[in-house]
């Protein structure tokens, strides 16, 4: 089998065994929106008194939202749409989060002002936070002066 | 562009047989026309369209088509990568079924499972299954910044996870990349989730690097509280160099610019205090030892107050590295006010480098931003940026900005047979 074909038949193979196992499953799935609006930064806690409480959108939550999103993605997905993310979590953008969302500082986008001499402290300070947006993609810009 | 259209035109035709006889349609239309100048004072005027919308309703047990890209064309002048760009952001039709959350996504998505946080262009599905368990699984072609072709690459991987609701989620997870068929990234990860009590929460991840045979990376997350309004975190991070900076596409993350030989380890903490329900006030420390470089410390603390129409905040962080080429301090603040369907917010940031970069030591930028929303779905917005810092004397920068958001359901019109 060569790797094209690899590439076909193991994601299908896999999904078709996902479908086969999950049927047991009798669980609801979960809603695909939260049934009220929210406020922009939600304290879930104010409603849940479940595991939900602890998705608070509390001043830390940035630092943690990694975690939330890595094994319970959907949870994210019922208040946020898709392009949430990838205002931040891009391919390759051009325009910094921090730019369009000017209207917004309290939401602490990465970047803001003149990031391009802090990042080279930054970057010698901790280059693995660096990584997981610029490592592999998003860095068309960086690739400028980082031949 | 070419891509944008394929995907739209693509996933347009299949999400429309495949749902009911109502099409939702929901999403935005972003334009922001820019004013900048780059570091050789030439003045760019980029114009940017940015659209995102999902098809169908998303609800389970249905299929619904999601899409996310941009387009920018240069009015005045060109930018250093051409006088046009555009990106894919996601494109993919999407199955959730009515048990178990059922999901398959297929098209270019993103993947956030485990060790994996990609952008794929292939399939992705998840699934609850009985006792507590539940599988998730990806594969297809990776969508990175070009270095080489994408001919003979792959990946895939999946994570298979066991919880108990609202106590605790364990999951492992692996990753195998190939490029122009070779080994490029093999990737092993357990992640936690640990909620005892509900006033203490631990969460974190360990990655292995299969090739190398190390770990590459641990970091873990621990919250207390809230007590009264008062809540406390920690946080731990190791990161071996030379296991954690493997695959990368971009130079500045290459071995010798990176010593493989260093290890950083982050500890550090957090207090953030409620005074009111709108008043917050958070100090923060994070302390980096290298196994050779040193060491380095980042401290600080925040105030800020968010209320209904009003919102503010302050902010001091130091950075002390091991030399003077690696401290600064910052500091910022900000305002909002929003009357009626006006809102206006200001920021000011400091930077105060502990030695001078282009004979410039401090480093400032102020931003002023206004805007109108004509409805809820309707707002226009401008903003201007004045700055001064190690690369420009006086940097002015502006954007305008409209946003749209729709959200009809278009009734399809079933075609009456021929008599």
């Amino acid at each position: 089998m060569n790797n094209n074909s690899k590439k076909i038949a193991f994601p299908a193979g896999l999904a078709s065994l996902i479908f086969v196992l999950a049927a047991c499953a009798a669980s609801m799935s979960m809603a695909a929106k939260h049934p009220v609006e929210v406020p922009t930064r939600p304290i879930c806690s104010d409603c849940h008194n479940d595991w939900r409480a602890s998705l608070d959108h509390s001043a830390d939550y940035i630092e943690r939202h990694k975690f939330y999103a890595s094994q319970q993605r959907q949870t994210c997905g019922v208040c946020h749409t898709e392009s949430f993310c990838a205002d931040c979590h891009a391919h390759k953008e051009e325009i910094k989060p921090s730019d369009k969302y000017k209207n917004a500082p309290d939401r602490a986008m990465p970047h803001p002002g003149d990031y391009l001499n802090q990042h080279k402290i930054d970057g010698k300070i901790n280059p693995a936070s660096c990584f997981p947006c610029h490592g592999r993609q998003n860095n068309e810009r960086c690739i400028v002066c980082h031949r | 562009m070419r891509y944008l259209t394929f995907f739209l035109s693509a996933g347009l035709a299949f999400a429309c047989p495949l749902s009911a006889s109502a099409l939702d349609i929901s999403g935005t239309s972003r334009t922001y026309l820019q004013s900048r100048q780059t570091v050789d004072s030439t003045r760019l005027m980029p114009l940017y369209e940015y659209l995102d919308f999902r098809a169908g309703s998303g609800d389970p047990g249905e299929v619904s088509f999601n899409f996310g890209g941009w387009y920018r064309y240069d009015l005045k002048n060109e930018s250093p990568n051409g006088k046009y760009n555009d990106d894919l952001q996601y494109a993919y039709l999407s199955f959730r079924g009515e048990r178990g959350n059922k999901t398959l996504n297929l098209g270019r998505l993103r993947v956030h499972e485990g060790v994996a946080s990609e952008l794929v262009d292939g399939a992705y599905g998840r699934a609850d299954l009985l006792g507590g368990f539940g599988v998730a699984a990806y594969g297809g072609s990776p969508v990175e910044t070009r270095f080489d072709t994408r001919r003979g690459d792959s990946i895939y991987g999946g994570r298979i996870f066991h919880g108990v609701p609202g106590l605790y989620t364990l999951g492992a997870s692996y990753l195998d990349e190939r490029n122009g068929n070779s080994a490029f990234r093999r990737e092993e990860g357990a992640d936690l989730w640990l909620r005892p009590a509900s006033w203490l929460e631990l969460q974190g991840m360990s990655s292995y690097n299969a090739l190398s045979r190390n770990w590459m990376q641990h970091n873990y997350y621990a919250s207390v509280g809230p007590f009264s309004g008062l809540r406390l975190n920690g946080e731990f991070s190791r990161v071996s160099y030379k296991d954690y900076f493997v695959g990368a596409t971009m130079s500045a993350f290459t071995f010798p610019r990176i010593n493989p030989n260093e290890t950083v380890t982050a500890a550090g903490g957090s207090a953030s205090y409620a005074i009111t329900r709108s008043l917050t006030a958070a100090a923060d420390y994070k302390n980096f030892s290298y196994r050779i470089a040193g060491r380095a410390g980042y401290y600080g603390g925040k105030l800020s107050y968010a209320g209904e129409s009003f919102g503010a905040g302050a902010g001091f962080h130091r950075m002390d590295g091991d030399t003077d080429t690696l401290r600064y301090d910052e500091g910022s603040v900000y305002f909002m006010r929003k009357i009626s369907a006006f809102d206006i917010s200001v920021q000011g940031i400091l930077v105060s480098y502990k030695q001078e970069i282009n004979g410039v030591k401090d480093a400032y930028t102020a931003s002023a931003a206004a805007g109108y929303s004509f409805s809820p779905k309707a707002r226009l917005a401008a903003d201007v940026q004045y700055s001064k810092n190690p690369d420009f004397n006086r940097d002015t920068r502006g954007m305008l900005t409209f946003v749209y958001h729709f959200d009809t359901a278009f009734e399809r019109k079933l075609m009456k047979p021929k008599t």
